[in-house]
């Protein structure tokens, strides 16, 4: 019984203590002598199917069909992942950034994925039914939002970097995705699976590469001044 | 055998929160300073208050937070978990021992700092005066969580500042947060309003989940899901003894205003006015059996008039 008391004492404190340090801010600055990343992200095992069956509003929303979980073409390259450099104090300016768009057109978020920065979101309904947008972090609502009919509108905030999930509250089958970066450093792939990622400053980084199925891999690199590095890397 | 070590235990978790709140009560503190006639750290004369006495909070020390881990592990710990994530041994005993008494809902997971009743939009973090409100009034749909507003209120701020350190999001989301909206007195309902109500509750189509008249039947309904991924059934309105938040006309406005976060419930903030907010309020009032419009608008016409001759009094 003490022995309880004591490891529910120790945990509480545990607890207090073992919050992470706030991740520190980013900072742009010239880069002088950057190199670059460049790979492609490929996949040659076997690609998953996840079922979508629609149960209400078909006549919007369409008929049971069968949708791959990873996009694979010609040798393997993987569409839609996403490329970034983990962790870097400072580097490249920002570039200009369109405010991010998660679109519901037939039952189906537009795009399926895309990269965003910390801010703002706009949330729209293209279909004339309801739908319920509702982004996660993990398991942490981002956002849960009604969009009763068509042409509604909503703008959110994406208030920290990482993975929001969007789901779909009234289509349980709906899911998009929105990778928010911590910097300048990301490439999303397209049909050819392939990334490059320049000016950055020399020195060791984590590249993660993100994609919807497979999650986070995570490949240490190295970049030289002037020199490029290559990160191809095969998901599994 | 089983059955009764559990209702044992959770009698003893009861006797300890009647000691723990009374020895409070004795205990006092420096700043027990005397607000509107009631001190902080008194009982009022009913079993306890939802609104703090002091609605900017009292600051938050080192010794407050102290203090607040001990609340905590006196009365939140089994339910709640000691890291706070809702793996208590309430939780985890209800799936093992004692299936009847398994609580419906897990405990709130406050390492990941969602939260359902806030006066802040969906996706922004509660302010303290409303987590205090939702430990004080209880989260009552089928027992969910005990009401503590018999405590004192200096433990209640304590416990608040104690939970918030489970989650970085209090830090790292700082300045990203939106404000709370406001919500004014509610104008009192007639017969138009609650028709007007029923077009906006179609428009707005909270059918789809709360059903045609109001009792969680929608067509959406079955197959909903919480974080935690558990089932969870859209509210039926007609009972108000079974809410998760307040049922008053202000609790109503604010759960479809900003949504209950960690539930398919959103939040329909974008897309209504004033006028047709308390119209759908009343509306959803409007459908509870005990219902008694003439009465309630009586009722509120006279509390109006009556503060408005006190206040022309006052400017005398
Ligand atoms: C009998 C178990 C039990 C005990 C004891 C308990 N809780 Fe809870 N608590 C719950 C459950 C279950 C929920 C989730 C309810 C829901 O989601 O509807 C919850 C939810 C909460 C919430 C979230 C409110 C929101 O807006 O989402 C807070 C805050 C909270 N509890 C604080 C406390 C504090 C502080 C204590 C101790 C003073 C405490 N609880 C004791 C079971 C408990
Ligand atoms: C996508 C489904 C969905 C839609 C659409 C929806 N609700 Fe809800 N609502 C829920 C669920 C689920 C709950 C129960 C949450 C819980 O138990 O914590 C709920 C709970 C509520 C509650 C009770 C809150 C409490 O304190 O217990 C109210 C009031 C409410 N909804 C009003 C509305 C109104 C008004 C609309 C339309 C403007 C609406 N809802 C649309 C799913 C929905
Ligand atoms: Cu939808």
């Amino acid at each position: 019984m003490k022995h309880i008391f004591q490891i529910v004492v120790v945990s509480v404190l545990a607890a207090l203590f073992a919050l992470p340090a706030q991740a520190a801010k980013y900072q742009e600055m010239e880069v002088a002598d950057g190199g670059s990343i460049s790979g492609q992200v490929t996949y040659t095992g076997k690609v998953k199917m996840r079922t979508v069956l629609p149960t209400k509003d078909k006549d919007v929303c369409g008929k049971a069909r069968k949708e791959p979980t990873i996009l694979v073409g010609e040798g393997g390259a993987v569409q839609d992942a996403v490329v970034y450099i983990k962790e870097i104090a400072s580097g490249k300016a920002w570039p200009e950034m369109a405010r991010p768009v998660i679109n519901n057109v037939d039952c189906i978020f537009e795009p399926r994925v895309q990269v965003a920065k910390r801010g703002k979101v706009d949330i729209l309904n293209s279909d004339p039914v309801l739908h319920n947008s509702h982004g996660y972090y993990g398991k942490a609502t981002a956002f849960n939002v009604a969009l009763p009919f068509k042409d509604a509108k909503v703008t959110k905030i994406l208030k920290r970097n990482g993975v929001v999930r969007t789901d779909c509250d009234a289509h349980g089958w709906m899911l998009g995705w929105v990778v928010v970066v911590p910097n300048p450093y990301h490439m999303q792939t397209g049909a050819d699976g392939n990334f490059m990622i320049d000016n950055v400053p020399p020195g060791d980084y984590t590249l993660v590469v993100w994609q919807e199925s497979v999650g986070e891999t995570e490949i240490p690199i190295s970049v030289q001044a002037g020199a490029t590095t290559d990160a191809s890397v095969q998901l599994n | 055998m089983k059955k009764i070590i559990a209702i044992v235990s959770v009698a003893a978790a009861i006797g300890a929160a009647a000691i723990v709140g009374l020895s409070m009560q004795t205990a006092g503190g420096k700043t027990g300073e005397v607000t509107s006639g009631r001190s902080l750290f008194d009982y009022p004369a009913t079993t306890g208050n939802i609104d703090p006495v002091l609605s900017e909070g009292i600051e938050v020390t080192p010794r407050l937070l102290e203090h607040g881990e001990w609340v905590f592990r006196g009365l939140c710990i089994g339910c709640h978990g000691a890291s706070g994530d809702g793996n208590g041994a309430v939780w985890e005993l209800g799936d093992l021992y004692a299936k009847d008494h398994k609580l419906p809902r897990k405990p709130r997971d406050f390492t990941e700092a969602v939260y359902k009743l806030r006066s802040t939009p969906s996706g922004s973090l509660p302010t303290d005066v409303d987590l205090f409100k939702s430990i004080s009034r209880g989260l009552i749909h089928e027992q969910d969580m005990p009401a503590f507003k018999f405590l004192p209120e200096r433990d209640r701020w304590a416990v608040v500042a104690y939970i918030k350190t489970f989650s970085d999001r209090w830090e790292e989301e700082a300045e990203w947060q939106e404000d709370p909206i406001e919500i004014t007195d509610p104008p009192p309902p007639d017969e138009d309003s609650i028709v007007a109500g029923k077009e906006v509750y179609a428009l707005m189509q909270c059918e789809q989940c709360h059903g045609p008249v109001g009792k969680g039947d929608g067509p959406s309904a079955p197959g909903l899901e919480d974080d935690a991924g558990l089932p969870i059934v859209p509210r039926d309105f007609t009972d108000a003894t079974q809410f998760v938040g307040s049922s008053d006309p202000k609790g109503i406005y604010q759960t479809f205003t900003t949504g209950l976060d960690g539930t398919p419930m959103p939040s329909f903030a974008d897309f209504l006015d004033e006028t047709q907010r308390w119209q759908l309020v009343w509306y959803v009032i409007s459908l509870r059996p005990e219902f008694d419009l003439e009465a309630t608008r009586t009722q509120m016409m006279s509390a109006t008039k009556g503060k408005q001759v006190a206040e022309a009094s006052m400017e005398q």
